[in-house]
């Protein structure tokens, strides 16, 4: 999370005690929160243990970067039941 | 479709030098800028392709470009044994064994190879297939290689979770 601060003078928002929430509404739909300093940093550290759970970046071992080099010299091809299906679905 | 392993005619991404239609040899980048800026009928290349079996990542196409992601793969029976005993030790984050495929056809998913296939350019009947497990394991991996931030995706799941566990 980002978090951007402001000094009390710059911003009117309401008095909050933590485990409370003040949720701010535009056209009747809610669109952010104010809550307490204690609640944030909870709210951090779940977000934290959350992101542990994100997937390490998997490079590609030996093996793969061996099948992906070889692959423009593999001459697979259909078989010739499957050539001649997809020869006589074209015409 | 999802899946699915189809025969496919997969382009290959072009590299310099470029070459197209009607051009003597191959051009740089720098010299196929110029011919753009020349007006000089640069929008035609000449891409390296083979027909492929590939698998396909998802069932949506959309109207405007109707193609699908697919991943390119190989027969094992084509891998040298070195590269065949990293697979079947499951060693290799960056290939994936697929089962739904005949004896003696046996093909690993190469993650890292993602290709994107015309719907005009796949064969419509499948010659195989990936297991719910295994395509499950190519999203992780594709993830992971493509290095996806899903923190959001996560968050969102948990939540939902929590929410369908009601008041602590």
């Amino acid at each position: 999370m980002e978090i951007t601060t402001r000094t009390a003078d710059q911003v009117r928002v309401p008095r909050v005690a933590a485990g409370e929430a003040v949720v701010v509404t535009r056209h009747g739909a809610p669109v952010c929160a104010v809550i307490a300093i204690e609640d944030l940093r909870i709210l951090e550290r779940w977000k934290a243990a959350l992101a542990a759970t994100r997937p390490v970046p998997l490079p590609p071992g030996p093996a793969a970067l061996a099948a992906e080099a070889g692959e423009l010299d593999d001459d697979e091809f259909p078989d010739a039941a499957t050539v001649d299906r997809i020869l006589g679905a074209g015409s | 479709m999802r899946g699915e392993l189809r025969w496919a005619v997969v382009p290959y991404a072009p590299a310099a030098p470029l070459a197209g239609p009607g051009w003597e040899g191959g051009i740089s980048l720098r010299d196929y800028m110029a011919r753009i800026r020349e007006g000089g009928g640069a929008d035609a290349l000449l891409l390296p392709v083979k027909v492929r079996p590939v698998l396909l990542l998802h069932s949506w196409v959309t109207a405007t470009h109707d193609a699908y992601l697919v991943l390119r793969t190989r027969r094992m029976a084509t891998l040298d044994e070195t590269t065949l005993e990293l697979v079947r030790e499951d060693a290799d984050p960056g290939l994936v064994p697929l089962s739904g495929v005949s004896a003696g056809a046996e093909r690993v998913a190469m993650v890292g190879a993602i290709s994107r296939v015309h719907a005009s350019a796949l064969d419509d009947q499948p010659l195989g297939w990936a297991t719910p497990a295994e395509m499950r394991l190519i999203g992780e991996r594709v993830a992971a290689r493509l290095e996806l931030d899903l923190d959001h995706v996560v968050e969102r799941r948990a939540l939902a979770l929590l929410d369908g566990l009601g008041p602590a």
